[in-house]
């Protein structure tokens, strides 16, 4: 039950600026050659030289990021709800559950590619798998987690199992739901950048394999740059809904 | 509040034996309470007091034997949300405010939340200040009261509370009692009250019973010969003083020491 907080924007954004002031004085004073590592300028000039290129990368990751990852989650959450509610169901699949999570995706990645090709779906598909058993699991723990004595309060007075389960059990397993979305937010942008390594149609995952091709790690940071920013953004923004849902909810 | 007919007792436990694997936490335990009655029960650690008020309420099964509640099955009394659970550890609920607390029992049992009537109660009991106060900003002894106020509200009439002050300071323990007392005395409500002090037992009881442990089992049932209204003042009397000297030498008649096991 870590406690939700707003990242503190001062320190992370001085780090950010320090990092890329010691790699653009590591490249000036080693005059490492641009075709190992550039110059940060360099990636800069990079990205904003052809913003369209990476705009529809980051679009099309995103997109994969954004219905992968609500499908996955939506469906981890439901499957935690279950598992974590129903006790017998807990103890028959918690150990798969758990050993699915360390379990790589990437294995069954060929497997993707046989059921639904080399399109949108694939990588739609391994994103979600990516956050479904993660999520599922936080969930679960969190279902499991309702104080005996809240559940005899209820117990006292017969309330409806659904009004348990949504008035005080979904309460109490909040801050572990909203753990599995944060963790969530950044797998899911880990999954859709290999699905597209291996998908190989578009997406900043495809930028950087093409960039690498032709060895142009400025285009290939360029991208990453990219990545990183949308992985950031995904997991401020579920960390800022995890923040509201505290002072509106506890 | 329901009227129940007057002869059927509020509370009527018959032989009831619960056991968990190799622990006898109750064996063969019979206990009969008149409406209004406020029983208080006493007893070492591990003798069955929270088993046997659980059994009350319908939150643990017997093995065998028989609990009635108002002349029915335990179950029946919490579909009628006519039993008022007061927990050690006050279980109120972090995210709600002390009034929303107080409600949400209610809510849970399907009826009306009455704010403005739950609001009234949290003023009466001198908890004014802390409406709408989350738990969190609250003492564990403000936290109790609300969770007495809460079961008050409910409007059951059988309240089952278990050591209720147990986690609370000496001096906060007997204001609660004195407000306990309040609250009871102006309703006709039954109450079954567990607690390991014996004090607080006569202090609150019209009838103490006496449990002992190995198996657990009632020994004894004392009624309390002191006038009410009854106030921390009772408690420098000779007559409350030498009840509990009884109950203690009853308790320690009983107690099973370590040689013994
Ligand atoms: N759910 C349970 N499972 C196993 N043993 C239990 C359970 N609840 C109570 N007991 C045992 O039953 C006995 C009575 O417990 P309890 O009713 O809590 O006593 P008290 O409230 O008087 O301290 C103890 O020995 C306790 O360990
Ligand atoms: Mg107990």
């Amino acid at each position: 039950m870590n406690p939700v907080r707003p990242p503190e924007w001062g320190y992370s954004v001085a780090a950010l600026v320090g990092a890329v002031v010691l790699w653009a004085g590591f490249v000036s004073l080693f005059d490492v050659p641009a075709y190992l590592l550039p110059h940060p300028l360099e990636v800069g000039r990079r990205l904003l030289g052809n913003p369209g290129l990476y705009a529809d990368a980051a679009l099309a990751t995103t997109v994969k990021v954004i219905v992968g990852g609500a499908t996955g989650t939506l469906a981890g959450f439901l499957l935690g709800v279950a598992v974590g509610e129903v006790p017998p169901l807990w103890r028959a699949v918690s150990p798969y559950l758990i050993a699915a999570r360390v379990l790589p995706v990437v294995a069954i990645a060929p497997l993707l590619l046989i059921y639904f090709g080399t399109g949108f779906a694939t990588g739609v598909g391994f994103v979600a798998l990516m956050v479904l058993f993660p999520m599922a699991v936080s969930t679960a723990a969190g279902f499991r987690q309702t104080p005996q004595a809240a559940l005899d309060l209820a117990a006292s007075v017969d309330a409806p199992r659904h009004r348990v389960l949504l008035a005080i059990r979904l309460p109490y397993a909040a801050p572990d739901v909203i753990g599995g979305l944060r963790q969530s937010a950044t797998l899911a942008v880990v999954g859709a950048v290999l699905a597209e390594w291996f998908v190989a149609d578009s997406g900043l995952g495809y930028l950087i394999l093409v960039a690498a091709e032709n060895v142009r790690p400025d285009v290939l940071l360029a991208a990453l740059s990219v990545v990183f920013l949308v992985g950031f953004s995904l997991y401020g923004a579920v960390g800022l809904l995890g923040a509201r849902f505290r002072r509106a909810g506890g | 509040m329901p009227r129940r007919q007057a002869e059927a007792p509020a509370i009527d436990v018959r032989d009831l034996t619960v056991r968990f694997d190799d622990v006898c936490a109750l064996d063969s335990v019979s206990l009969s309470v008149d409406p209004g009655e406020f029983v208080t029960v006493v007893g070492p650690s591990g003798c069955g007091k929270t088993t046997l008020l659980r059994s009350v309420g319908g939150l643990q099964s017997p093995t065998a034997g028989e609990v009635r509640v108002g002349g029915d099955d335990p179950e029946s009394a919490q579909d009628a949300g006519d039993l008022g659970f007061v927990f050690q550890s006050h279980t109120l609920f972090p995210w709600k405010t002390a009034l929303e607390n107080v409600t949400f029992l209610r809510t849970l049992a399907g009826r009306e939340p009455e704010r403005d009537r739950a609001r009234e109660r949290l003023v009466a009991a001198g908890l004014g200040d802390v409406v709408d106060a989350s738990p969190r900003e609250l003492s564990g002894g403000m936290c109790q009261r609300v969770a007495i106020v809460r079961a008050m509200h409910l409007g059951a009439s059988t309240l089952l509370m278990d050591e209720p002050f147990g986690e609370l300071d000496e001096l906060t323990r007997y204001d609660m009692a004195a407000s306990v007392l309040d609250s009871w005395r102006d309703s006709d409500r039954t109450v079954l009250f567990v607690t390991h002090s014996v004090p607080e037992a006569v202090l609150l009881g019209d009838r103490v019973i006496v449990m002992a442990d190995s198996p657990g089992r009632i020994v004894d049932s004392v009624s309390v010969s002191l006038a009410r209204p009854r106030a921390e003042a009772t408690m420098d009397s000779t007559a409350f003083t030498e009840q509990v000297a009884g109950i203690r030498q009853i308790l320690r008649r009983h107690r099973t020491t370590l040689a013994d096991r």
